[in-house]
């Protein structure tokens, strides 16, 4: 387990499973389902449920729930496509729910 | 902290005028009887009439002196004082007890001016190392010196360390958290201070268990020991500590890799009142059941972030330690038992702190933890299943509470604040971020019925102006957060800067309605500021940035991606905030070296700085980075102007100084080996990240 030193790493709120580290965070502006969420460029140590067609706030986007893999727990989505020009930078990256995420060792 | 040779009338004007006040003031607020009168007229005269014609110096005996200045405490007023004259700055010095040094060269001339020293603190001192700390120590008379604080001051080893617990025979109280390469040399360096009652090694990671051995052993007296951090120690460490130790009353062993058998030697510590085990994930209930057997007086326990430990160890910990009196929990408890709820029952008299951050609770849990009537302080943060119901049955019987955490409680509504307006009116801390569903009509009963509410954290709750207009009644306010609200506009800036002068910290992060005028109001009302975070509010432009050139407190101010704000503004803000401590410019497109000029010629106190994708050139870099004496972190991650040349020459002019870097990885390769190498040599640190060169919004 790299830590300390290493990178700033955030766990699964319930089992504290690592998922994310704080360098890949792309913007802390969005919301979640619950509230604030952020942005991450890659997650770790998550499992995907299906893709479904949603209607955003900031558009249609087709999204995939993640889902803690130890502990099932629902932390966020997935963008897997974007359906406006302006959002297409968010395909591939995750959003991680800030109520569901805790900070680890630092 | 420079002295001046007050040796020019200018200064003598300037600072009677100023003693004049302070005296006065000293006046109001005390027996008349204790400064002479001649004194008090003499002072008076000098800010009308020039030097006064009989020197105060002269009047005053010494003790009278120590008396007026035991009273002039805000280090303003103090400075007033050294620089009156001569014998009055002879006289501070020989009065002054504690000091705070900010540079290295002056620290050997500083030691020997002041005396009567007794707290020391060297945190902040950019660059000093051992040599020029021993040299320091080694013309002073340090006799009285008790406290020093040498957190992340990363150039001084044990060798420094030999000459200050040498210097300092009455040494009761070292820090030297922080101190990543500090190890089991330093360790026996201050296990030659046998008096010493407080001793920090937090982050000391080079500390193992025979560093721990010599300190335990040569400072039997040891009263608070922070072991944080420093993954090295085990078990057998923790046990001689217990069995030297026998006056230990806080322990912090955070993040330790230590198991129940350290436990099993802690309950021996009879005198233990304070116990810290944040993220020991090798302690589980039985370490807890051992821990509740033992013969420690604990008042404070913290377990927060323990995974293994459940209610089940908690409750038996409460068996043994009924009179606990703070409880920490958060993010470690999965589900509560009723074991631990009736236990918590035993409690209800002493228990003032309980957080429970992040555990799954119902109305009944709620219920139980209503009964520990004396509550001050709940932490309910990021729990699930916190409703108006839950909390209103919990502070109906805890009215003492005085810090209410409810952050991510998304189900709360205005009823809950109604709940808590009508039961706990003498609420200071309230943490409301992300609770979404209140509004302006719930803070309105809070800011009435609370007049003592000193923060509130409103981060992503959607309020507007009304309810500043409402909040702008609680006049002690300190603390201010406002992120993410984006209805908040320049109307609800000027709501609060009316009334909440006393505020020290103001959080407006990407609350994009705010303009200049906004901020003009604030710094016309609220000229206590400290910390301003305006990231994000992209309006504002110069104008208002030379609006806050008058706020003479601020300490640190972030401005990220404000592209309209170039060099002018950033010329005001370097210019009035003679404070500023930190400043963050990331993306701020149009601030170019124009800027960095402005900070390099008036921003001498300022330590942090962040210039990520902002335009400057080397040049600019170059000027920035020789002329700020006191800059430790700098995070500069693509600078695209920049040349290679450039960030060499830059870093070389700072390579003393600096403690943390952050650039770009591209550069790691790039940079010639041996400044690295220089870099690390001094005790600087460096993350290389990769991030994206454009940004989406």
């Amino acid at each position: 387990m790299a830590e300390l030193v290493g990178p700033r790493v955030y766990s699964c709120c319930h089992c504290r499973n690592h998922v994310c580290l704080h360098d890949d965070i792309i913007s802390k502006a969005f919301q979640g389902r619950n509230g604030h969420a952020f942005l991450f460029s890659h997650a770790m140590n998550i499992s995907m449920g299906p893709k479904e067609d949603r209607q955003l706030m900031t558009g249609l986007h087709t999204v995939a729930d993640i889902y803690c893999r130890d502990c099932r727990e629902v932390l966020g989505w997935k963008y897997e496509r974007a359906f406006e020009e302006s959002q297409k930078y968010k395909e591939g990256k995750f959003i991680f729910e800030k109520a569901k995420i805790v900070k680890e060792n630092w | 902290m420079e002295k001046r040779r007050g040796n020019s009338g200018f200064f003598q004007d300037r600072h009677w005028g100023r003693l004049g006040l302070v005296l006065g003031r000293l006046q109001q607020t005390d027996a008349a009887a204790r400064l002479p009168s001649t004194d008090q007229n003499a002072a008076g005269a000098g800010k009308t009439e020039g030097v006064p014609k009989m020197p105060i110096s002269e009047c005053c005996a010494c003790a009278k002196r120590n008396q007026v200045l035991d009273r002039v405490r805000e280090p303003r007023d103090r400075k007033a004082c050294r620089l009156v004259s001569r014998a009055f700055a002879r006289a501070e010095a020989a009065h002054r007890r504690a000091l705070r040094v900010l540079r290295r060269e002056p620290l050997a001339r500083l030691l020997r001016a002041f005396r009567a020293l007794e707290r020391l603190d060297l945190s902040a001192c950019a660059s000093l190392d051992d040599a020029s700390l021993a040299a320091a120590l080694s013309g002073a008379d340090l006799a009285g010196v008790r406290r020093v604080c040498l957190a992340r001051a990363s150039g001084v080893g044990w060798r420094g360390l030999d000459a200050l617990v040498a210097a300092c025979p009455r040494l009761e109280a070292v820090d030297l958290s922080h101190c990543v390469g500090a190890g089991d040399r330093e360790a026996a360096a201050l296990a030659a201070a046998t008096g010493l009652r407080e001793l920090s090694l937090e982050k000391c990671l080079g500390v193992t268990d025979m560093g721990l051995a010599k300190v335990v052993v040569g400072c039997p007296r040891l009263e608070k020991l922070s072991l944080k951090w420093c993954r090295e120690i085990s078990d057998i460490g923790i046990d001689l500590l217990s069995k030297k130790c026998h006056e230990l009353r806080s322990l912090d062993i955070s993040y330790l890799k230590v198991g129940n058998e350290s436990l099993r030697s802690i309950s021996s510590l009879e005198k233990l009142e304070e116990l810290a085990m944040v993220c020991c994930s090798c302690i589980d209930d039985d370490g807890l059941e051992l821990l509740g057997k033992g013969s420690n007086s604990l008042q404070s326990v913290d377990v927060s972030r323990c995974d293994h430990v459940t209610s089940q160890g908690l409750a038996s910990l409460i068996d043994g330690h009924n009179f606990l009196q703070k409880l920490n929990a958060a993010d470690s408890l999965h589900e509560m038992r009723q074991s631990f709820l009736s236990n918590l029952a035993k409690l209800k008299d002493t228990l003032t702190v309980l957080r429970l951050d992040g555990l799954e609770v119902s109305s009944s849990v709620l219920l139980a933890i209503g009964g520990c009537n004396n509550l001050v302080e709940i932490g309910l943060s990021k729990c699930n299943g916190v409703t108006d119901e839950g909390i209103s049955s919990l502070v109906t019987r805890c009215s003492h509470l005085r810090v209410i955490d409810l952050t991510c409680c998304n189900l709360l509504t205005n009823d809950a604040l109604d709940s808590i307006a009508e039961n706990c009116k003498m609420v200071e801390r309230l943490r409301l971020e992300s609770c979404s569903s209140i509004s302006e009509k719930g803070l309105e009963q809070i800011a009435t019925s609370c007049p003592n509410l000193k923060e509130i954290d409103l981060t992503d709750c959607g309020v507007n102006d009304a309810a500043l207009r409402h909040l702008a009644k609680c006049s002690e306010l300190l603390v201010l957060k406002l992120g993410l609200c984006s209805s908040i506009s320049d109307k609800g800036l000027a709501f609060i800067s009316s009334s909440c002068g006393k505020l020290i910290e103001l959080d407006l992060y990407r609350c994009n309605s705010i303009t200049d005028d906004g901020l003009a109001a604030l710094a016309n009302g609220c000229k206590k500021i400290k910390m301003l975070n305006l990231c994000y509010c992209n309006k504002i432009t110069d104008s208002g940035l030379g609006h806050l050139g008058s706020l003479e407190e601020l300490t640190n101010l972030e401005l990220r991606c404000l592209v309209r704000i170039t060099g002018i503004g950033i010329s005001s803000v370097a210019i009035g905030c003679k404070n500023l401590i930190e400043i963050d410019l990331k993306r701020c497109y149009s601030v170019d070296d124009a800027g960095l000029w402005a900070l390099a010629r008036y921003a001498l106190n300022l330590r942090q700085l962040t210039i990520s994708y902002c335009q400057v050139t080397g040049l600019g870099l170059c000027h920035l980075l020789s002329s700020l004496r006191c800059l430790q972190d700098v995070k500069m991650v693509h600078l695209s102007w920049v040349s290679i040349e450039g960030f060499e020459m830059a870093l070389r002019a700072a390579c003393g100084r600096l403690k943390k870097l952050k650039m770009l990885s591209g550069l790691k390769s790039v940079l010639s080996p041996e400044l690295l190498q220089m870099l690390q040599a001094c005790g600087c640190r460096i993350r290389w990240v990769n991030k994206p060169l454009v940004y989406k919004d």
